[in-house]
């Protein structure tokens, strides 16, 4: 029934293919590479604008008037990730983007320490993005991987995250505070009130604890989630 | 290329191309298989775990017992439906299912009962349930496999076309790496049909496994091959050489389908010799090649099966050989009573008649009346003796009228006191009712010569498809068969029909002489020579 002649086609695809997997894999680990690069922006900026392809971003606050970049990435095969930066009237603009690979890595991520009221937008594809005691306004957003804010002190926040928890903890009563995400949990802990509280949930687990609820107050906080379970608590 | 071309001979191309076809069909149906059986698997499931829920939930219900009634039927159906899939598409050969049997009579519960207590199905049932996670494994490493060579080409052809940039690997993605992309695409290729060979491995095993009744070890060679084919109605034909002739197993004559009919015959020779002829459906799912192969794989046993066919025709023969020499004797001795009772008796009859006119004629001339007398006593006994013979050779009241006047007027006609119980509620065959009237009249004969018996008693009747004639006497028993030889001559005639004579004769204690003669087969087989 069976060709004579298959099995040995067989044989000899299974063996170039699995030579080709062999050969892609062991390049794939032995050209892999992590290197880092820090650099100081002494130029006086009001606003950081942070946009990663790929990478986690890691904001903290700094008493130092200038800002500070330290930049991870690593990669395979030779093509690592590359960085543009400027400065147009005040902000500081950082996109890092990776070559069109296929098959291969790229990521490049950032600790940035920005002075206090620095405005900082952060977007990446992949990768998480991490904020500690930034006073400035600040609007983050990542498409997978979470959110978290901690001691925050500013006025505005917009934390979003398409497929990734979001975690927000603020020091002061922020005057408007808005967590998103698509399929993710979504909590805010914030001092008591009274805030005009929107708490929306696709899964309609929604959880308010130890804040007012006041609908004509002007702080706001907005927490949403496609499908994950949302939460604004009070406390200290 | 043309010196390539010249290298390889036409026949050997045509041989590829022909290969490649029979590949590339077998991997569409494969994969048919496989997608198939995921909508296929999830509806079983369905089934399966409805039917579960219901008869659990409406089990003590009545109303639940028709609804898991029907389920099963339905279930059935779908196992069923497995088998042709996987005979049509994966080559499975499995035969067809038995009907799911469930008695008419009886209620819901046990018809449900017995349903559901049928190994068979359960096992139709296990089948249905692993389906579906089988399919999914089967069609997820399929799946894989197929999209990594789909991969492959879609990126070689935009690497030979410009239409997309970047890395692949170390490599930036350009017409080179196109062409070896496509080139990797080739053995991915295969690989996926290897892959999609394998899954089809394990789902044909596991339908054979659970589909294909068991049969026990040294099953006949005519089950193995209905199993092997998928045709539950096959039938062997033994060929006999010296008749020309194909028979059955018990050595009667079968005759082979006509072509164009919806049975259709292969022949199986065996070290160049006519063996048999299997007989199978014409739209047999396996083909001619297939049914060649199982047969010349059976080439073997099918000749031991021959030989004790052919023999079994011989016998079969020549019992019917016997019948016609007991049918023909019979005539023959019908004929001469006939003639004797039409020809020479009546000439006698006429003679006597005649000669009492002559003595009336003669008057008072004594020494003539005398001699006229003489010859008339001659005549008469003459006459008497003729009958005698003529009743022995056949009786013609046997032919007229039938064994029990028969036995009747020969139990009426002995020397002493016989009894009749006869229950006779119509007339056997004629060959029979000779042979039975003839047991009875040497057991009769026996009685007067030996038995010095006071008084005995015929009987005669049917026992299921035995006509049972007995005789039985008083008188000092002890008989002896082997000296019998009038007996032995009729335990030949009652053996040509496939009937016994047996003799008890206790010393002092009378003997039972007892015939046993089938004649319902005698019937049909004379029924079958006409």
């Amino acid at each position: 029934m069976r060709p004579r002649g298959w099995h040995g086609l067989v044989v000899a695809s299974g063996a170039i293919i699995g030579l080709a997997v062999l050969v892609t894999g062991v390049g794939w680990v032995a050209s892999l590479r992590t290197r880092s690069a820090s650099y100081t922006v002494t130029a006086p900026v009001s606003r950081v604008d942070l946009q990663l392809a790929s990478g986690n971003a890691d904001i903290v606050a700094s008493s130092s008037p200038a800002v500070q970049v330290r930049r991870t990435e690593s990669y395979a095969f030779g093509h690592p990730a590359r960085e543009r930066r400027w400065t147009t009237d005040g902000v500081l603009h950082i996109v890092s983007g990776c070559p069109r690979i296929v098959l291969g890595s790229c990521s490049a991520s950032y600790e940035v320490a920005v002075p206090q009221g620095v405005t900082i937008t952060v977007h990446t594809n992949s990768g998480g993005i991490h904020v500690n005691g930034v006073s400035g306004n600040a609007s983050v957003r990542t498409r997978s991987g979470n959110v978290d804010v901690e001691a925050y002190c500013g006025f505005h926040l917009t934390a979003e995250s398409e497929s990734g928890n979001v975690t927000v903890v603020t020091a002061c009563p922020p005057q408007s505070l808005r967590l998103q995400t698509g399929s993710g949990n979504a909590a805010a802990l914030v001092p008591p009130g009274p805030y005009r509280i929107a708490a929306v949930s696709g899964g309609h687990r929604e959880r308010v604890t130890g804040v007012k609820d006041d609908p004509s107050s002007v702080f706001t906080i907005t927490v949403e989630s496609g499908s994950g379970a949302v939460a604004v608590e009070g406390g200290l | 290329m043309s010196a390539s071309a010249d290298a390889t001979s036409a026949p050997e191309i045509l041989l590829r191309a022909t290969e490649r076809e029979l590949r590339t069909e077998r991997f569409l149906r494969e994969l048919a298989y496989i997608v198939l059986g995921l909508p296929l698997g999830a509806l079983y499931l369905v089934l399966v775990f409805g039917g579960v829920v219901l008869g659990g939930l409406l089990g003590a219900v009545w109303i639940g017992l028709p609804i898991v009634l029907a389920l099963s039927a339905v279930l059935w159906r779908c196992a069923r439906l497995e088998r042709r899939l996987a005979n049509r598409l994966l080559d499975a050969r499995i035969s067809p299912l038995p009907p799911l049997r469930a008695r008419a009579e009886g209620g819901a519960w046990e018809r449900t009962r017995e349903r559901l207590s049928s190994r068979a199905f359960w096992r139709g049932v296990t089948l249905l349930v692993a389906r579906f996670p089988v399919t999914v494994v089967a069609a997820g490493c399929t799946g894989i496999a197929g999209a990594a060579t789909g991969a492959l080409l879609v990126l070689g052809v935009e690497g030979l076309t410009g239409a997309r940039s970047g890395y692949f690997g170390p490599f930036a993605i350009d017409p080179g790496l196109g062409i070896v992309l496509c080139l990797l695409a080739v053995p991915m290729g295969v690989l996926t049909v290897a892959v999609a060979d394998g899954a089809a491995v394990v789902l044909r095993a596991l339908a054979r496994l659970l589909l294909v009744s068991s049969l026990p070890a040294g099953a006949p060679v005519r089950e193995m091959l209905a199993q092997s084919l998928g045709d539950r109605s096959l039938a062997i034909a033994y060929w006999v050489g010296d008749r020309e002739v194909f028979v059955d197993e018990r050595g009667h004559y079968v005759p082979l389908p006509e072509a164009g009919s919806d049975r259709a015959w292969t022949a199986v020779d065996y070290e160049g010799r006519r063996v048999a002829a299997i007989i199978h459906d014409a739209s047999l799912e396996a083909s001619p090649e297939l049914v060649q192969a199982a047969a010349a794989a059976a080439s073997l046993a099918l000749d031991n099966e021959r030989l004790k066919a052919d023999l079994r025709s011989r016998v079969e023969e020549l019992r019917a050989s016997r019948v016609r020499l007991v049918e023909a004797s019979n005539a023959a001795r019908r004929r001469v009573e006939r003639d004797l009772h039409d020809g020479a008796q009546q000439q006698l009859v006429a003679m006597a008649v005649e000669l009492r006119l002559l003595r009336n004629r003669l008057g008072d001339r004594p020494e003539a009346t005398e001699l006229v007398d003489r010859i008339e006593d001659k005549l008469r006994a003459a006459l008497e003796e003729l009958r005698e013979l003529a009743r022995g050779i056949h009786p013609g009241i046997l032919t007229d009228r039938g064994l029990e006047p028969a036995l009747e007027s020969l139990a009426a006609s002995a020397p002493l006191p016989v009894a009749c119980e006869i229950e006779l509620a119509w007339r056997p065959p004629a060959s029979v009712e000779a042979v039975a009237y003839f047991v009875i009249a040497e057991a009769l004969t026996n009685v007067l010569k030996y038995a010095q018996a006071t008084e005995a008693t015929i009987r005669a009747r049917y026992d299921g498809e035995d006509l049972v004639v007995e005789a039985e006497d008083d008188g000092i028993g002890g008989a002896d068969e082997a000296k019998g030889t009038g007996l032995q001559g009729l335990r030949d005639r009652v053996g040509a029909l496939d009937g016994t004579i047996k003799v008890v004769s206790p010393q002092g204690r009378g003997t039972l002489v007892q015939a046993r003669i089938p004649w319902r087969s005698v019937d049909e087989f004379l029924g079958g020579l006409a």
